[in-house]
C-alpha cells in the first residue's frame, strides 16, 4: 500500500531541499489534510476536541445529545470528557544519526519528521513538547499550544546534531523526570546501541505513565549495507576505523543488523511501547500516515483506556 | 663530466623515499564514514599482485625523476675540449688591462696583473691574441703579430715580463676606446689576413668601478662573434671620499651659477665638494691643507657636501688632503694657486670713449669682466708703447673705424695669431674690415633696416670655439635676444677663405662672422650689444659670450685656473721648462704648444724660457676615478655589447658584473671559468626537458593506475 502511494506524496529528497524546517512540516501537514479530505481514510486522528454539525453518515453514537435537547440542533462532539492530548517529541541528536547516504542526515530526516508531526498535532490544537539529547538532555521544551511555540520547536529542531554516542539511558531518564503531565512520548532515534539500553529507556519513560512510541529512523545504506569498494569505514560515534569489504561483510551485517532490530522490537513489546520503523527514503506522509494508523490499531486493540473514535 | 654544485647530488639520496614507500604495503587511503560500526567485523586487505608491474613502472619513473632533479641542480658539464684544453684554434683573443686611477687602490693593480697573466697562460696557444694596457689612452703590451711569432711559453714570459715593468697609472678608465681598440684589432686583423676567428674574446681585466668611461663604446658596432668577458678584481674596502674644488669646475655656461661662482670666486676661501661613495661605511672626514689643521665634517654614504675652507695661504701648501676613508688614492687634492692672470683687452676706437657711459658698449664689456681669482682683467684704450700688441694685449676690440698706422697693428697682431673682435656699427667700417680681412675689394656694409620690431639670432654654429660654451641644450635658447639695428654686410664680397658665419639674423644676413687672418682671427659682431642696437648686453648670454672670446685657446682643454686632470695637456712655448711633481724637470721642444705628461697628479711648474714666468698647473686624478662603487652593466647591454654567456640580456649581465665584482681570489676564478662553461653547455635544460617528460608520464601512469576500480592496491 505504501509503495502505490508514492507516486502522488511528496519525495523526501526534495522535501528536504527545502531550506526552512517550519516550511517543510507545513508542507508536509499541508499535504496530509488535503490528502484527508479526499482520502477513505478520513477522520484518522488522535483527538479531536471540536463540536462539528452532523452531517449525515455520521455516526449517531458521538452525537452531542444534551446540545441537542438545549438547541435542537445535532452535533457532533467529540472526546469531551478528555484533556488535549500532550505529545513530547524526543529527539535523539547523536553522531551516528548524521549519517546519510541519500544526500540527507537520518537526523534532518528525524528533525523534519518530529516537526511535521508536531505540526500536525498543533494544528489539532494538541500541546506539543521537544527534548533533544545525545550524551544527556540537550535542549527541553515543555508541551504548549501557544502562538509562537511551533515555531521555536521548529527552529530548535533544525539545529545540527552535535553529539557524540549515543547516550540513551540517561537521557530518557532525565527526560521523564522532566515530563511533568503524562501525555503521548514519540522517540525519535536510530536506535543503534545495545536493545537492553533501549529497553530500559523505554522503561523509564513508561514507568511515568506516559504512552510511548519509538520510531526508529534508519537509513537505507544500513539496512541494505549496499556499498561497492572496500575502504575504511569509520565510526561516527567512536571514530573507530575498520578496514570492510562490504562484498563480504553485506550478509552478515544484514543478519545482524536483522536481529537487532528483532531484539528492539521484542524491548519495545516488553514495555507497552509502540514501534515505528521508518527508513529515510519513505514519503513522510506516509509515515505520518502509518503512525496514526498505528495510533488507531492501538486504541482499537484496547491496551488503552481512553475511548477511540474512527470517523 | 664534472658539475658545477657537486653538492646537490646528495639529493639523489631521496629516490630512496619513494623506494621505501613502495615497499611497504598501504591500504587504500578512502575512508568511508558509517554510522556505526556494532554490525561490522574487520576484512583483511587482500593484495593484488597484478597490479605490481604498473607500480614497478611507476617506481621507476619517480626514481627517474627525483635522479634527473638532482642531476639538474649539480648543473653537470662536460670537460672534454674547454678553453683550458683547448687547442686554441681558430680563437682569438683580446686582453685589455685597466690600469687607471682607481687600480692604485690597494693592490689591486698586482692582483689585475696576474689575473692577467693567467688569462694569458690559461690561452696561451690560442690562434691570436693582444694584451692591451689602457687608462686615458691605450698602450699595446703585445699585438696580434708578435703573438703569432711566438710559441706559448714565450708569450707568457713576454707579457710578464712586460706587465712587470707597468705600474698602475693615474689617469681616467676609458673602458669606451678601449673596448672600442680591441673590436677593431680583431676586425682589423680580420681584415688583412682575411681570416674569420672561430670564436673571438675581449677578456676586460678591471676594478669594474662605477666611474669608468664607456663613451665612445656607442659608436662602436660590436661584432655578433665577439664576446665580452668581464675579469673582475674587487677591493677589500668600499670606503671612498673625494674632493673637488668648485672654482676650478665653474661653468659659465650654466647662466644662474656664472654670477654665483665670481662672487665665491672672489672671497678668501675655497669651495670644497666632498662626496662619499654611497657603498661607503665612513662617514666622518678631515678635509684641510696638507700640513695644516683639518676641519672634520661628516658626508652621509652617496651623498656630497660643499665646504668653505679658508685659504690660508699657507707657504709651500698645494694640496688639500682628506682623511677618514678607506682608499687614499684621491684623497690629495692639488691646488695650483694660480696666481692672477692678467688679461688685457684692448679697446680701440678713434676717439675717446667714455668707459662710463651707459650707452656704449665698452661700458659693458668693462663690467662683464670683473677681477677673479684667476684672472686680473684690464679694460683700456691706451695701446702700448711701440705698437706692438701681440704678446703685450690679450684681446682687441675694434670698435670703429682706425686711422691708418692703428689698421696696421692690428693687422700684425691678427697675423701673429692674435685675436680681435671688429663691431660693426657704421658703414664707414667696411674698408677698415676689407683691409684687416685682407680681401681685394672692401665689403659693402649699410645700415639695415629692420623690417619688423626686431630680428632674432638664428643658425648659430655651436661648434666654434667662441660658441661651444652654449652648446648645451639648457642654455642654446637665443630667442629672448632681440638686435633692432644692425649693419647688412652686401653679398657679393669675396671673402678669404675659411670665413665663417657664426650666426645669422632671422631676416637672413650674416650676424657673426669669423674670418680668419694670417695665424688669428677676427670676428665680427654686424651689430653691437648696447641697448641702441640691441638687448645682448643685457641678456644673460653676454658674460658667457666674452669669456668664450677673451679665453680661446685655453678654453679648449675645458678647464680654466690651472686645475687639470691626468692626461690634459699643459699649453706651453718652445723653450719653457716644466718642472715635475717628482721634482723632474723637462724642457720643451721649440715646436711643442702642449705638455701632454702629466701621468701623475700633482702641482707642474712651468717657467719660460727666460725664466722670468712662471705658472703652475695642479694635476688631480679624475673625479670619476673616485667612484668606485660596481660599475652599471646597462651600459653593455645598451651598446650592443655580447657579454659572456649572456647574450646581451640586462639581467645576466648585471649578474656577470656581480660575479666578477665578488671574485676573491683564484678558487672563485676557477668558479666562474667552471660556470662560464656550464653556461655555454647548458646540459641542465635537457635535464629539465627528460625531467619534465618524465613528470608528465608519471602522471599519465598514476593516472591511468588510479582510475581502475579496485577494491585494494598496495603501491
Amino acid at each position: 500500500m505504501k509503495h502505490a502511494k508514492q507516486g502522488s506524496l511528496i519525495d523526501p529528497g526534495a522535501l528536504m531541499r527545502i531550506g526552512s524546517m517550519e516550511l517543510r512540516a507545513k508542507v508536509v501537514v499541508e499535504g496530509f489534510w488535503h490528502g484527508l479530505h479526499r482520502s477513505p481514510y478520513h477522520g484518522f486522528s488522535v483527538e479531536f476536541t471540536e463540536y462539528r454539525p452532523y452531517t449525515r453518515g455520521d455516526d449517531p453514537r458521538y452525537l452531542d445529545w444534551k446540545l441537542f435537547a438545549r438547541s435542537d440542533r445535532l452535533y457532533i462532539k467529540r472526546f469531551e470528557d478528555e484533556t488535549n492530548l500532550r505529545c513530547h517529541l524526543v529527539l535523539d541528536q547523536s553522531r551516528s544519526m548524521g549519517f546519510g547516504s541519500s544526500g540527507y542526515s537520518k537526523a534532518e530526516y528525524a528533525a523534519t519528521l518530529g516537526a511535521t508531526l508536531g505540526r500536525f498535532l498543533f494544528t489539532q490544537g494538541d500541546a506539543v513538547g521537544l527534548a533533544t539529547f545525545d550524551t544527556d538532555v540537550v535542549e527541553y521544551v515543555p508541551a504548549r499550544n501557544r502562538p509562537g511555540h511551533l515555531q521555536r520547536l521548529t527552529h530548535l529542531l533544525d539545529r545540527v546534531p552535535e553529539g557524540h554516542s549515543t547516550e540513551v539511558e540517561g537521557p530518557l531518564q532525565r527526560v521523564a523526570e522532566l515530563l511533568e503531565k503524562r501525555g503521548l512520548v514519540v522517540l525519535l532515534s536510530d536506535g543503534l546501541t545495545d536493545p537492553e539500553t533501549v529497553g530500559r529507556a523505554l522503561g523509564y519513560l513508561r514507568g511515568g505513565g506516559h504512552e510511548v512510541v519509538l520510531m526508529q529512523v534508519l537509513d537505507k545504506a544500513e539496512i541494505d549495507f549496499d556499498f561497492e569498494k572496500a575502504t575504511h569505514f569509520r565510526d561516527l560515534e567512536s571514530g573507530e576505523e575498520l578496514f570492510i569489504d562490504p562484498a563480504v561483510m553485506r550478509e552478515g551485517y544484514c543478519e545482524r543488523m536483522e536481529a537487532h532490530l528483532e531484539s528492539v522490537k521484542r524491548e519495545c513489546r516488553a514495555q507497552g511501547v509502540e514501534h515505528v520503523f521508518v527508513r529515510t527514503d519513505s514519503p513522510l506522509e506516509m509515515v505520518l500516515f502509518e503512525f496514526l494508523s498505528g495510533r488507531t490499531r492501538e486504541r482499537q486493540t484496547g491496551s488503552h483506556r481512553r475511548r477511540v473514535n474512527v470517523a | 663530466m664534472s658539475f658545477l654544485f657537486p653538492l646537490y647530488l646528495l639529493g639523489a639520496a631521496v629516490v630512496a623515499i619513494p623506494i621505501l614507500l613502495h615497499l611497504r604495503r598501504r591500504p587504500p587511503k578512502e575512508r568511508t564514514e558509517f554510522s556505526s560500526l556494532m554490525f561490522l567485523r574487520a576484512t583483511p586487505a587482500p593484495l593484488k599482485r597484478r597490479r605490481k608491474l604498473d607500480q614497478l613502472l611507476l617506481l621507476l619513473l619517480r626514481c627517474a625523476l627525483i635522479l634527473l632533479l638532482a642531476f639538474l641542480f649539480a648543473r653537470p658539464f662536460f670537460r672534454g675540449e674547454g678553453i683550458l684544453a683547448g687547442a686554441g684554434k681558430g680563437e682569438w683573443v683580446v686582453v685589455l688591462l685597466d690600469k687607471s686611477g682607481s687600480m692604485q687602490r690597494e693592490d689591486l693593480w698586482e692582483r689585475a696583473v696576474e689575473r692577467t697573466k693567467s688569462v694569458v697562460a690559461e690561452r696561451s696557444n690560442v690562434e691570436r691574441g693582444a694584451v692591451v694596457v689602457f687608462d686615458g689612452s691605450a698602450e699595446t703590451v703585445m699585438g696580434f703579430d708578435e703573438w703569432a711569432q711566438l710559441d706559448a711559453t714565450g708569450r707568457e714570459d713576454a707579457i710578464g715580463e712586460r706587465l712587470a715593468e707597468k705600474e698602475a697609472g693615474w689617469g681616467s678608465s676609458a673602458a669606451g676606446p678601449a673596448l672600442a681598440l680591441a673590436v677593431e684589432l680583431v676586425e682589423e686583423a680580420q681584415a688583412t689576413g682575411e681570416v674569420t676567428p672561430e670564436s673571438a674574446a675581449v677578456i676586460l681585466v678591471s676594478d669594474l668601478q662605477a666611474g669608468m668611461d664607456f663613451a665612445g663604446l656607442e659608436l662602436v658596432n660590436w661584432p655578433e662573434d665577439v664576446v665580452l668577458e668581464l675579469e673582475g678584481v674587487d677591493a677589500k674596502s668600499a670606503d671612498n671620499a673625494w674632493l673637488q674644488l668648485l672654482v676650478a669646475e665653474r661653468v659659465l655656461a650654466v647662466e644662474e651659477e656664472s654670477s654665483e661662482t665670481a662672487a665665491v670666486d672672489s672671497e678668501e676661501g675655497m669651495r670644497v665638494r666632498v662626496s662619499n661613495a654611497a657603498e661607503s661605511g665612513a662617514e666622518t672626514f678631515e678635509v684641510g691643507w696638507e700640513g695644516g689643521a683639518g676641519e672634520e665634517i661628516s658626508v652621509m654614504p652617496g651623498r656630497r657636501r660643499t665646504v668653505m675652507l679658508e685659504d690660508s695661504g699657507e707657504a709651500g701648501a698645494t694640496a688639500l688632503v682628506l682623511a677618514g676613508d678607506g682608499q687614499d688614492f684621491d684623497n690629495r687634492y692639488f691646488v695650483s694657486r694660480t696666481m692672477k692672470r692678467p688679461l688685457r683687452i684692448l679697446w680701440m676706437e678713434e676717439k675717446e670713449v667714455d668707459g662710463n657711459d651707459a650707452a656704449g658698449p665698452l661700458f659693458y664689456l668693462s663690467r662683464a669682466v670683473q677681477a677673479t681669482r684667476l684672472h686680473e682683467p684690464w679694460v683700456g684704450q691706451d695701446v702700448p708703447p711701440g705698437g706692438r700688441l701681440a704678446g703685450s694685449v690679450d684681446f682687441v676690440v675694434v670698435g670703429s673705424g682706425l686711422g691708418d698706422e692703428e689698421a696696421a697693428m692690428v693687422k700684425a697682431y691678427l697675423e701673429g695669431g692674435g685675436e680681435a673682435l671688429m663691431l660693426l656699427r657704421g658703414a664707414e667700417q667696411g674698408a677698415l674690415l676689407g683691409r684687416l680681412a685682407g680681401m681685394a675689394t672692401a665689403p659693402v656694409v649699410e645700415d639695415a633696416l629692420v623690417e619688423k620690431d626686431y630680428v632674432l639670432l638664428e643658425g648659430i654654429d655651436f661648434e666654434d670655439a667662441l660658441l661651444a660654451v652654449f652648446d648645451d641644450q639648457r642654455v642654446r635658447n637665443f630667442s629672448k635676444v632681440r638686435f633692432w639695428r644692425y649693419r647688412r654686410l652686401a653679398e657679393g664680397s669675396e671673402w678669404p677663405e675659411g670665413t665663417q658665419v657664426l650666426a645669422r639674423f632671422d631676416s637672413g644676413d650674416p650676424a657673426w662672422l669669423s674670418v680668419p687672418v694670417g695665424e688669428g682671427r677676427l670676428i665680427v659682431f654686424a651689430s653691437g650689444w648696447e641697448p641702441v642696437d640691441s638687448q645682448l648686453a643685457l641678456s644673460t648670454k653676454f658674460v658667457p659670450l666674452v669669456y668664450g672670446m677673451l679665453e680661446g685657446g685655453e678654453r679648449t682643454s675645458g678647464r680654466i685656473g690651472g686645475q687639470l686632470l691626468v692626461g690634459d695637456a699643459i699649453p706651453v712655448a718652445g723653450g719653457d721648462v716644466v718642472w715635475r711633481p717628482d721634482g723632474e724637470s723637462v724642457t720643451v721642444g721649440a715646436e711643442a704648444a702642449y705638455y701632454v705628461e702629466t701621468d701623475e697628479p700633482g702641482v707642474y711648474r712651468v717657467e719660460s724660457g727666460d725664466g722670468d714666468e712662471e705658472r703652475r698647473y695642479a694635476v688631480n686624478v679624475a673625479p670619476a676615478e673616485s667612484r668606485t662603487g660596481p660599475m652599471d652593466p646597462a651600459v653593455f647591454a645598451a651598446n650592443g655589447v655580447r657579454l659572456a654567456g649572456a647574450d646581451g640580456v640586462s639581467s645576466v649581465a648585471e649578474e656577470t658584473v656581480a660575479a666578477a665584482h665578488a671574485v676573491a681570489g683564484e678558487e672563485r676564478r676557477q668558479e666562474l671559468l667552471r660556470e662560464d662553461r656550464e653556461r655555454r653547455q647548458r646540459g641542465w635544460r635537457w635535464l629539465a626537458i627528460g625531467a619534465l617528460v618524465v613528470v608528465l608520464l608519471e602522471t599519465f601512469w598514476a593516472g591511468r593506475a588510479s582510475r581502475e576500480p579496485t577494491s585494494a592496491e598496495a603501491v
